[in-house]
């Protein structure tokens, strides 16, 4: 939280992270009342575009946007094709035929649109993850959305549960297997098998959570209906011309994939 | 006379859904810029009352409050949490508990900026607070990476920062080692050295606390106020009833008590351990007692070659070699981080270690056969809650039974469960809460019944990881005194500790740890008299150890265990 | 006002069921490419940390809160798809307040939770109906693919409340729970008095 020194400089990471929530929300929201290949696949290259020149990259967002992103692209355009109901689609060309079951180049079409159409939603909802942090998202919700801010405070201190959770978990585990596991195999002894995990898991982070909550009464937290901030998650004007832009140009696509 | 800082008058709590008042009348006061230190057997409500003092309970845990509280003049049952922070801090015992940012910065910062203090005030006072706890080279780094010492500091740091004019801490030095425990100690002694701050300090390490004490306050087991005055008049005028309330004593103090029983009285009653070595060098002292027999060891147990364990870059632990034979009480000691709990657990079995590196009375202890695994070996975690699995205190100890019949792997009829379930229940003390859900009963229960369920299965092999953390003294000595009738029997016995008295009144073997490697592997009496040894390990001498290795009589100075001192325990 | 004990709690819920959400989102993925038929089955493991929070708390917000959480510290693994874990921790969590603050959240009966899930499983279904569409399955299989949306919410609620159930066996929330049915009561503000809580 302290990294002032490296001060971002590409586009997506000067940005507020709410910018970049508000600004792909239409497109998205209308991706997904969308049944063509030209929508998503515009989209995608829009998303890809700013991902690639205005965020900071490194091996495993490289990892995303050219190996997940593609191969999730392909299974799930191979799986719905294969699902497809191809009796009310022309059956003109036929790819494959094994036995009695053929699969129709209509199906395709119709499996990689919905394949598309996920991915591209799932690009540009990368334009917030790629960019920014979840701290600094909660403290721009509380900042500029009116959320109280005892409860963003609240998610704030739930990043630090997680990797004590986690070593809790592993603690539990290693518990049952000491005690020996009663019951057999098969899915009911599995679910549990779990519960028998959870409980403890849950009841002692509730045991956690009540401490921490203490410590954090006894520093005046909610002492004021406000506090003092010194990480500001400012709301500029490029903010805004972001937002207006990204609105403008999603208009355009789609305006113009209708008409043509 | 100072003012009076803080006053608790016949304060009287009862939890929700409790019947019984605890604390059942503290009485007690803190004069301006005095240390305070709070004692009393567990459960007596020592943490409750010391969330009273700022308003925690009632307003934050349900509870019903009779008598008066006042802190700097305030009325606290009429003021809330928030404003009173500005006159009370706390620090708690566990640190992990108290942060709630992810730099140590931002951490101190935290309750400034929930007073809406301005920015450079909350800059200012925080670099204030962190140079005095010495953490200031490190404010941009994340609190996960500070040892549990620092982490603890931190705390301290959180509190100072806020300038209250009193300090309330619990237990601080509960998780530490013994020397994140002298830092944390050191932090204190400049703290209060100013004498503007009103300090109550719960703790049951009550050497440490001494030195910066000026007053004591002794609740007995209802929570009511027993003795109060300065530690003198408390430990030299009371002891006994002190000690039968299961109180920890002053180490000093206890010796004095085992040398009374032969007939050597010590006058004054010493209260640290240079007391104690000044009022010896005055008396004749009595024969040392014939040091017990090392029972001879038995066959080979456990044996460890070569094991080395890492995750992702770091190696937890390196090239790792150790027998255990039967009849031992191997203590592992070492530093916070060392590798202790992963050795233990590799070396049971618990979590698995790579093939072939590990034997375990026989099976390698890689195996993934769980009822294998847990008819050799009984395991206690450092935290009992982790291991419950059942619903109320009987099952949690049929449990075993039922997974895995009597200790040669015979199916138990119900009846013959009853019958053992309720032996141990009578034998841990726990019949009278045998249908209460493991959760709820106190901490030492807790601990007596995760013993309960690893004992139960007749296990040849016992492995207790931190046994007595946060016990009060009769706890302590009663879980003690039941492992020691277990290796009487002939069970093996390992643990964790970092309590080093205990180590030495019990272990017949210690092994040092260090980064992972061995250290040292020995004897217990060779190894707890090398302090150089132990403190390049950031261990201390056990108190005794200490008090009698700078005595004028040579034959005196290699004792550390009370056992070895004429006279009977008091 | 939300107490900080309250606001942890349902944090440390949502941490909690977040751990498990973050494997069921890896399970979801190869579920949703291996066989996107059973996809909906997998979906109910999004109302798990609200149920918990409702069926242990009973309390308004504690759902939306909880959601929201595991879906900020599911994201933490990846954090590129922080949109999308929070988005369904927003959408599942406010359905999950809609039925209880129809009885301004003083009735928490059991068949509340499996009626309400009955129903938003079948919202949820059309959702996904919408967004994936029907053209791809034959009949039957379109039965099948949006009905196990509609069912897995149940399931998982049932096994949140028996989760709920456990943890309110170990005492652990006592004092910040309410009663399971309070409209009868004149007294506002009841606070605690563990009421055991009725089987799932
Ligand atoms: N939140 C709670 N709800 C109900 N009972 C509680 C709660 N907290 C503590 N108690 C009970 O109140 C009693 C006093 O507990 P407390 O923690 O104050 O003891 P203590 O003197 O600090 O003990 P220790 O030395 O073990 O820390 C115990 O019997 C405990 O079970
Ligand atoms: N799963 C893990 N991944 C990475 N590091 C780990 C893991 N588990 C433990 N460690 C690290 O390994 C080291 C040894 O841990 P271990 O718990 O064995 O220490 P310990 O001697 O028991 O300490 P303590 O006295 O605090 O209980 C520590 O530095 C710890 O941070
Ligand atoms: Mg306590
Ligand atoms: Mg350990």
């Amino acid at each position: 939280m302290t990294e002032t020194s490296t001060r971002p400089t590409r586009l997506l990471h000067a940005l507020n992270p709410l910018a970049t929530i508000a600004g792909p929300l239409p497109a998205i929201l209308l991706l997904i009342f969308t049944r063509d290949i030209a929508t998503p696949v515009s989209f995608i290259a829009l998303a890809y575009l700013l991902l690639l020149t205005g965020s900071r990259l490194n091996a495993r967002r490289l990892l995303v946007l050219f190996i997940a992103l593609p191969a999730a692209a392909v299974i799930l355009g191979l799986g719905f094709s294969l699902w497809t109901d191809a009796s009310t689609l022309d059956h003109d060309t036929a790819l494959l035929s094994i036995g009695n079951y053929r699969l129709y180049l209509s199906a395709v079409e119709v499996g990689s649109a919905t394949a598309l159409r996920l991915i591209s939603i799932v690009a540009l909802a990368l334009l917030t993850g790629f960019a920014s942090r979840g701290p600094d998202l909660v403290r721009s919700v509380v900042a500029h959305l009116r959320v109280p801010y005892r409860v963003g405070y609240a998610a704030l201190a739930s990043y630090r549960f997680v990797p004590r959770f986690r070593y809790e978990l592993d603690v539990i585990r290693k518990a049952h297997r000491v005690r020996g596991t009663m019951g057999g195999r098969g899915p009911i002894a599995a679910v549990r098998r779990t519960i028998g995990y959870i409980v403890p898991l849950l009841a002692s982070a509730i045991r956690h959570a009540e401490r921490v909550s203490l410590s954090m009464d006894a520093r005046a937290f909610g002492a004021h209906p406000s506090r003092t901030e010194r990480h500001e998650v400012p709301f500029r004007t490029r903010d805004t011309m972001f937002i207006v832009g990204f609105w403008t140009l999603s208009a355009v696509i789609i305006t113009s994939i209708r008409i043509a | 006379m100072p003012a009076r800082a803080l006053t608790l008058d016949d304060v009287r709590i009862r939890h929700a859904d409790r019947t019984a008042h605890v604390p059942a009348g503290v009485t007690l006061s803190v004069d301006t810029g005095e240390v305070v230190l709070l004692l009393g057997p567990s459960g007596c409500g020592k943490s409750t009352a010391a969330l009273a003092i700022n308003g925690l309970v009632p307003q934050s845990i349900p509870a019903t409050l009779e008598g008066t509280i006042s802190a700097c003049g305030i009325d606290v049952s009429t003021t809330t949490t928030a404003r009173l922070s500005e006159h009370v801090a706390m620090v708690f015992q566990d640190p992990d508990a108290q942060i709630v940012s992810e730099s140590v910065l931002d951490e101190v910062c935290f309750a400034l900026e929930n007073m809406l203090l301005p920015v450079t005030e909350i800059l200012s006072r925080a670099e204030d607070a962190l140079r005095t706890v010495g953490l200031w080279g490190r404010r941009e780094d994340c609190p996960d990476i500070l040892s549990g010492g620092a982490r603890q500091r931190l705390a301290i740091a959180c509190a100072l920062a806020m300038h209250t004019s009193i300090l309330v801490l619990d237990e601080p030095t509960a998780n530490l080692d013994p020397s994140g425990s002298d830092d944390v100690y050191a932090v204190l002694r400049r703290v209060t050295a100013d004498g503007d701050r009103s300090v109550v300090l719960i703790e049951h390490d009550v050497d440490a606390a001494l030195p910066i004490v000026d007053r004591v306050v002794i609740l007995d087991r209802d929570g009511r106020t027993a003795f109060t005055g300065t530690p003198r008049e408390v430990f030299a005028g009371h002891s006994r009833e002190i000690a039968s309330l299961g109180v920890w004593l002053p180490t000093a103090t206890m010796v004095a008590h085992r040398l009374e029983t032969v007939g050597v009285a010590l006058d004054p009653v010493p209260l640290s351990m240079h007391d104690l070595g000044t009022a010896l060098a005055d008396v004749q002292l009595p024969a040392l007692r014939q040091p017990l027999a090392v029972p001879p060891r038995g066959e080979q147990l456990i044996r460890v070659r070569d094991l080395t364990i890492t995750r992702g870059d770091s190696v937890l632990l390196d090239r790792v070699s150790l027998d255990v034979h039967e009849g031992d009480f191997l203590a592992v000691i070492g530093a916070n981080g060392a590798g202790k709990t992963t050795l233990i657990q590799a070396m049971t079995g618990v979590a698995r270690p790579p093939k072939r590196h590990v034997s375990l009375a026989g099976v390698d202890a890689a195996t993934r056969d769980a009822r294998a695994l847990a008819q050799r070996v009984g395991f206690v975690f450092q935290n009992p809650e982790h291991q419950f699995v059942a619903n109320t205190v009987a099952d949690e100890l049929a449990y075993g039974l039922r997974v895995h019949g009597d200790s040669s792997g015979r199916r138990l009829e119900p009846h013959e469960i009853d019958d053992s379930v309720d032996t141990m229940l009578a034998r841990l003390g726990l019949s009278a809460h045998r249908d209460m859900h493991p959760f709820l009963l106190s901490g030492g229960q807790k601990r007596r019944l995760s013993v309960g369920t690893a004992l139960i299965v007749g296990a040849p092999i016992l492995a207790l990881d931190e046994p007595t953390f946060g016990q009060d003294r009769e706890r302590a000595d009663e879980l003690m005194a039941m492992f020691q009738s277990l290796r009487a029997e002939g069970t093996t016995i390992i643990v964790v500790s970092h309590d080093m008295q205990l180590v030495a009144e019990y272990a017949t073997r210690v092994v040092v740890l260090s980064h992972g490697a061995v250290a040292a592997d020995g004897s217990a009496a060779s190894i707890l008299s090398d302090d150089t040894l132990l403190r390049r390990n950031s261990l201390r001498q056990p108190p005794l150890a200490r008090a009698m290795s700078s005595l004028d009589y040579p034959e005196w100075n290699g004792v550390t265990r009370f056992a070895d001192l004429p006279g009977a325990r008091a | 006002m939300f107490s900080t004990r309250l606001l942890m709690t349902c944090a440390a819920i949502g941490v909690g069921s977040g751990i498990v959400f973050t494997v069921a989102g890896l399970v979801n993925g190869i579920v949703a490419a291996a066989a996107p038929i059973v996809y909906g089955l997998a979906i109910g493991v999004y109302f798990l940390p609200g149920v918990i929070a409702q069926s242990l708390l009973r309390l308004p917000g504690v759902a939306l809160i909880t959601s929201l959480i595991a879906g900020l510290v599911g994201s933490a693994v990846n954090p590129a798809f922080i949109m999308r874990y929070l988005a369904t921790g927003l959408a599942v969590g406010l359905l999950q307040e809609i039925p209880f603050a129809i009885s301004k959240y003083r009735y928490w009966r059991p068949w509340v939770f499996y009626v309400a899930a009955a129903v938003m499983g079948t919202i949820f279904g059309g959702a996904v109906f919408i967004a994936v569409g029907m053209e791809h399955f034959v009949g039957w299989a379109n039965l099948v693919y949006f009905g196990l949306f509609a069912v897995s919410p149940v399931i998982f609620t049932w096994l949140g409340r028996v989760i709920a159930a456990g943890i309110n066996k170990t005492g652990v929330a006592r004092g910040i729970q309410r009663q399971i049915d309070s409209r009868s009561h004149t007294s506002t503000t009841q606070h605690a008095h563990t009421q055991p809580m009725t089987a799932a």
